[in-house]
């Protein structure tokens, strides 16, 4: 379930991020805050150790 | 797949994650954390980061996925119109309390007296529609409040103590990250119980009853996209999921001794044998 989900948004975001991209000359790293209370998703797990150690 | 579809996390979108840790007032130093870093939006999924993020900032786009009502939460003005900077999916998670309780009682047709396992920082509205829901299904609920994980031993020697038949398990950051604990307490005190998600009924839990998880997040994925091509969130109504499925563990049934009823059976959308 955490896949598919993580999937799901995922393919969202790229979709956004290419739409963005598209529109400008230059690629553009669009940045996502997350806020939550602890990682529920995949994503969120794989990059828990970064995050806290910033 | 990602790759296929030209999505490079660190090339074209990055991912800035805050993580309370079960401590909510954390969240508005984090929340202030991430403006300070100008993020193009913010996503939250926990009832109290959505109000941090919403002081936080009145121009950067946040999007929440959240269980309870944002109207009576204060986050956005309603539904069609959300207002501010602010929209999302809320998985309606208040409403679907009192369903719960009409699933137990249906489950066990001599039902009388229910634990409503909640958190006072994060679902009152879930209680106060589960005490609703009591009233009309004839339930005594007893009040078992959690908010730390190492109040849940303690809750449910409350719950037992009280003679209470079954639990409902409410929606929340807290629950959901102590499935394990508090599916493993229930089957110790043998207590049927019903869950808001179905990774507890993978765990061991009786039956859970919720919105399909997918669906919210592939809608916040849609609403993100749209933000971010130009749309204000102000005129992105908040949405609500239309999916939802009932799931039934009949090893934890047999273990309790429990035969769950054909007319629930029927409606499980899965069941584990």
């Amino acid at each position: 379930m955490a896949i598919k989900t993580v999937v799901a948004l995922l393919v969202g975001l790229a979709l956004a991020s290419v739409h963005v991209a598209e529109g400008q000359q230059q690629a553009k790293v669009t940045r996502i805050g997350w806020l939550a209370n602890r990682p529920d998703t995949g994503i969120a797990n794989r990059n828990r150790a970064s995050a806290n150690a910033r | 797949m990602l790759a296929e579809l030209g999505y490079v996390e660190g090339k074209n979108i990055a991912f800035e994650f805050r993580f309370a840790d079960n401590e909510p007032d954390r969240f508005l130093a984090l929340a202030d954390e991430l403006v300070r870093l100008k993020v193009d939006l913010i996503f939250v999924s926990d009832p109290n980061a959505a109000p941090a993020a919403k002081n936080a900032t009145r121009t950067i786009p946040i999007v929440f996925l959240l269980g309870g009502d944002p109207v009576v939460a204060g986050l956005v003005d309603s539904f069609a119109r959300p207002g501010r900077n602010i929209t999302g999916v809320t998985d309606i998670a208040t409403v679907l309390g009192g369903k719960r309780l009409e699933l137990l009682k249906e489950t066990i047709p001599k039902l009388s007296r229910v634990a409503v396992l909640w958190n006072p920082r994060t679902s009152p509205q879930q209680w106060k529609e589960s005490q609703l829901a009591a009233r009309e299904l004839g339930l005594q609920l007893y009040s078992v409040e959690v908010s730390t994980a190492g109040k849940y031993e303690e809750g449910f020697k409350e719950a037992a103590k009280a003679r209470s038949a079954a639990l409902a398990v409410t929606q929340g950051p807290l629950n959901n990250t102590n499935q394990k604990q508090i599916v493993d307490l229930a089957a110790k005190k043998r207590l049927p119980a019903i869950y808001p998600r179905r990774d507890f009924v993978e765990s061991g839990g009786l039956m859970s009853y919720g919105a399909d998880r997918t669906e919210p997040y592939k809608r916040v994925a849609l609403m993100i996209d749209k933000i971010l091509k130009g749309t204000k969130p102000a005129d992105l109504p908040v949405e609500q999921p239309t999916k939802f499925e009932l799931m039934i563990n009949l090893k934890t049934a047999k273990a309790l001794g429990l035969t769950i009823p054909p007319v629930v059976m029927m409606r499980a959308e899965k069941v584990i044998k």
